[in-house]
């Protein structure tokens, strides 16, 4: 599973982009640091760093390590990740 | 988080399973390679999946998520059903504060990337006069 998602490069970087801004979007609304975000969800800062712009792949245990540390429900997560993709590049 | 069995499977990985062989279900039963297939994933892989073996990642199940024509909150939905199902303890409702220090923060967030990309335009543009 884990090289094999290229299929579209294009729309599938649009979709990490999406999740980078929504967890990004909740974490501001948290107001928590990357940092404390990082120690709350139990995942390095640097990894949320690269969450959040975009340029990782997270598994699903990842997100739901994620949305204990910004106290939301996954679908709330991606309800905002929707969002975010339907409002395009421009969107944050 | 999550209730660990003998087999590394947990409560949420199971509920994912079940909530993906459902949505399959009611897209007609298309066999699980033919899914795979038009996923652009390796042969047989949403058996694991969907016995909650493996831990997919987030792009995986965007691609099947849409190959059977529904959308990731679609598979959410039904996952945190069946989740509630298998673990009523699961999920947490923490309500959302949205502070004046939040919005000013998310301003300054905004800020500071619009810098960064303006920074990346003047950079791209004097490399293309230089050259």
């Amino acid at each position: 599973m884990h090289g094999k998602d290229r299929c579209g490069t294009r729309d599938i970087s649009r979709e990490q982009t999406a999740l980078g801004r929504a967890v990004r979007e909740i974490r501001a609304r948290r107001c928590l640091s990357q940092e404390e975000l990082g120690s709350d969800a139990r995942i390095h800062r640097n990894y949320v760093g690269s969450i959040e712009r975009g340029e990782m792949n997270p598994t699903f245990r990842t997100l739901l390590k994620l949305t204990v540390g910004l106290r939301v429900k996954l679908s709330d997560l991606i309800v905002i990740y929707e969002r975010q993709l339907a409002d395009g590049p421009q969107g944050l | 988080m999550g209730l660990k069995d003998s087999d590394g499977q947990t409560a949420e990985l199971v509920a994912l399973g079940k909530a993906v062989r459902r949505l399959r279900e009611r897209h007609g039963w298309v066999p699980q390679n033919a899914v795979c297939f038009d996923a652009g994933l390796g042969d047989g892989y949403p058996g694991p999946l969907e016995l909650g073996r493996t831990n997919p990642r987030f792009l995986t199940l965007v691609a099947i998520t849409r190959t059977l024509g529904f959308t990731l909150g679609d598979l959410i939905a039904v996952y945190e059903h069946k989740l509630a199902g298998i673990d009523p303890h699961a999920g947490h409702d923490a309500p959302v504060c949205p502070t004046p220090e939040a919005l000013a923060h998310l301003h300054e967030l905004n800020t500071e990337w619009a810098e960064l990309q303006a920074r990346a335009l003047r950079r791209r543009l004097l490399r293309r006069r230089v050259g």
